[in-house]
């Protein structure tokens, strides 16, 4: 494959590609850093990639694991908090607010699932390939932000 | 909580993918080797040192510099300067329809009699604030329009040369933010009636050719909040000056039916004529799929631009007793209690890959263009966008098809 094929493939991927990536660490500085990572990452290993087929969910792949890691470094500084979220838009109004916090309160894990089924219709078992998780867990989790996600935000509207 | 509410919400927190990811996808792929190009006045910049490097890097660095080959650096200094002569000349304004479906998108011309260009343009102040386009096809409203700070000496944004447009930066973004001209609530007023942003809507903002600009387009599904338009349609955008209406003024203003009203300040006014053709189907026949589901057209708008359809569906029975077997009750809660499966849940990857097919099995747009396909799963009902397709809708069925490109016409479910 070369750059221009990969980039162009990659490009086409690239709101998937930030969904996973503000799904799972919900940081706009940290989605940068780890989509860097997730594209170099990729095309040094470019010749591990078989089938063009493939091209979605290897990359999507990559992409998660550059988030655990991410999520690792964050653990490992002590600066793992979610409501930190730098980089937010500078004025956004109450409802958008109220959002932001019902998903902050999801745990990494179930937003990047919530994220990768609801808004990029992507089915259950290609979110368990990409995550490398059963499929029996991505439904667990999908469940959980749901109950959660309709909980917080009743609270809220109440 | 429905699962289009959900993505809904999703939607709105996620928005659309920030200028600072967009240009860090680019800054990584500026530092890609590609040992098997021949050309090498390439869009990659190649160097020994460059492969070896760790992958981290600086964001927001298309090329780096120091410590290189000196052709490296003769390449990366000719580059940045044909760069920096672009960054001063005009960039490619998509077209507004361009932008939700792909650049190789062309409006029928039947249609161009309900599109409407350089729509508006009035100063407010220091800015001008242009609606430059607005088309609604019969399904959906698309607008595009700018809003320039007279006052400002500089080109917003940061040129990408992949795309042709400047994106723009946090501290552009923070500067609109301070204007006293721009969008300052999140619904639009048509023909005087408050319309929230529906689900499935969207919209993208980028820097303008002009000093101090920007350009916004917008589209809202508006057949998700069951509107459908018709005739000279007054559209009252809320980008003008900037109003302040707090949570208990808006409470106070509220009509009987729970909507403000339109606005006298700080709104651009425009007419547009909605009488595009549009056919709408419903109810099609149920038909049983072979995993048992029982689905049916349940309501569809053929419009010139694209073809909007809406399944309905119903798991049986036994299909729930599998799923349950395999997966439990629910999910068990915190509190010991199980929450059943939603229905969406147990229905099978069929609705997935799905596209329009003759009564012979023959596909009838051999290949989806961009944003075209599924675009959402709720509970009962799966959304699909597809091309507008001339030809008999009672013979025309939607399918699952293969990897390969093959169509299983015991799975069809007809439209007509």
């Amino acid at each position: 494959m070369d750059a221009q094929t990969f980039q162009q493939e990659a490009m086409k991927l690239e709101r998937l590609l930030y969904h996973i990536c503000y799904g799972m660490l919900h940081n706009q500085s940290d989605c940068e850093d780890a989509i860097q990572e997730a594209l170099l990452r990729a095309w040094k290993n470019r010749h591990q990639l078989r089938d063009m087929e493939h091209f979605r969910s290897w990359l999507c792949r990559i992409t998660a694991n550059a988030c655990q890691d991410v999520l690792r470094k964050r653990q490992h500084e002590g600066v793992y908090d979610d409501a930190m979220a730098d980089n937010q838009p500078a004025s956004i109004d109450l409802e958008q607010m109220v959002l932001r916090d019902a998903l902050s309160t999801l745990s990494p894990e179930v937003r990047v699932c919530m994220t990768l089924y609801y808004l990029d219709g992507i089915p259950v078992r290609e979110v368990a390939q990409t995550l490398e998780i059963p499929e029996g867990t991505v439904k667990t989790r999908l469940m959980k932000g749901r109950e959660k996600m309709s909980k917080l935000l009743r609270e809220v509207e109440a | 909580m429905t699962d289009k509410q959900i993505k809904e919400k999703l939607q709105q927190e996620m928005g659309a993918v920030p200028a600072g990811f967009h240009r860090a996808m680019q800054s990584a792929f500026a530092q890609m080797v590609d040992e098997d190009a021949t050309d090498e006045v390439s869009v990659v910049v190649e160097s020994a040192d460059v492969h070896n490097a760790p992958p981290r890097h600086q964001r927001h660095t298309p090329y780096m510099s120091g410590g290189r080959a000196r052709r490296t650096v003769v390449l990366v200094a000719v580059l940045m300067l044909l760069l920096s002569s672009f960054a001063v000349a005009a960039t490619v304004r998509p077209e507004l329809l361009q932008i939700f479906w792909g650049r190789e998108f062309q409006l029928d011309k039947r249609l161009e009699t309900y599109r409407k260009t350089q729509v508006v343009t009035q100063r407010i102040g220091d800015y001008r604030v242009s609606v430059e386009e607005a088309i609604y096809d019969g399904v959906s409203l698309y607008v595009q329009y700018s809003i320039r700070d007279m006052t400002s000496d500089k080109l917003l944004g940061e040129y990408n040369d992949t795309s042709d447009r400047r994106y723009l930066t946090d501290e552009d973004m923070d500067a609109i933010d301070a204007w006293l001209v721009g969008n300052w609530t999140d619904v639009i007023w048509l023909n005087g009636h408050e319309t929230d942003m529906p689900g499935m809507s969207g919209g993208e903002m980028w820097a303008g050719d002009e000093q101090g600009e920007v350009i916004f387009s917008e589209m809202y599904r508006l057949d998700q909040e069951g509107i459908s338009l018709s005739g000279e349609v007054r559209i009252a955008l809320p980008i003008g000056q900037k109003q302040q209406q707090t949570r208990e003024f808006i409470q106070e203003h509220r009509l009987e039916d729970g909507t403000r009203p339109e606005p006298d300040a700080g709104m651009i006014v425009f007419s547009l004529n909605a009488d595009a053709p549009v056919t709408h189907y419903e109810q099609g026949l149920i038909t049983t799929l072979p995993d048992g589901s029982r689905v049916w057209l349940q309501q569809a708008d053929d419009t010139l631009m694209k073809c909007y359809i809406t399944l309905g569906y119903e798991i049986s029975d036994q299909q729930k007793a599998d799923y349950i077997a395999a997966y439990g009750e629910g999910m068990q809660m915190e509190d010991g209690s199980i929450l059943p499966w939603p229905d969406a849940e147990m229905l099978g990857t069929w609705p997935y890959n799905m596209t329009l097919v003759d009564k012979q099995g023959n596909v009838l747009c051999q290949e989806l263009s961009y944003a075209e396909g599924l675009w959402g799963i709720g509970n009962g009902e799966i959304h699909y966008v597809f091309p507008h397709i001339e030809g008999q809708w009672e013979e025309m069925y939607i399918v699952p098809m293969s990897r390969d490109g093959l169509v299983d016409m015991e799975w069809a479910i007809p439209l007509g």
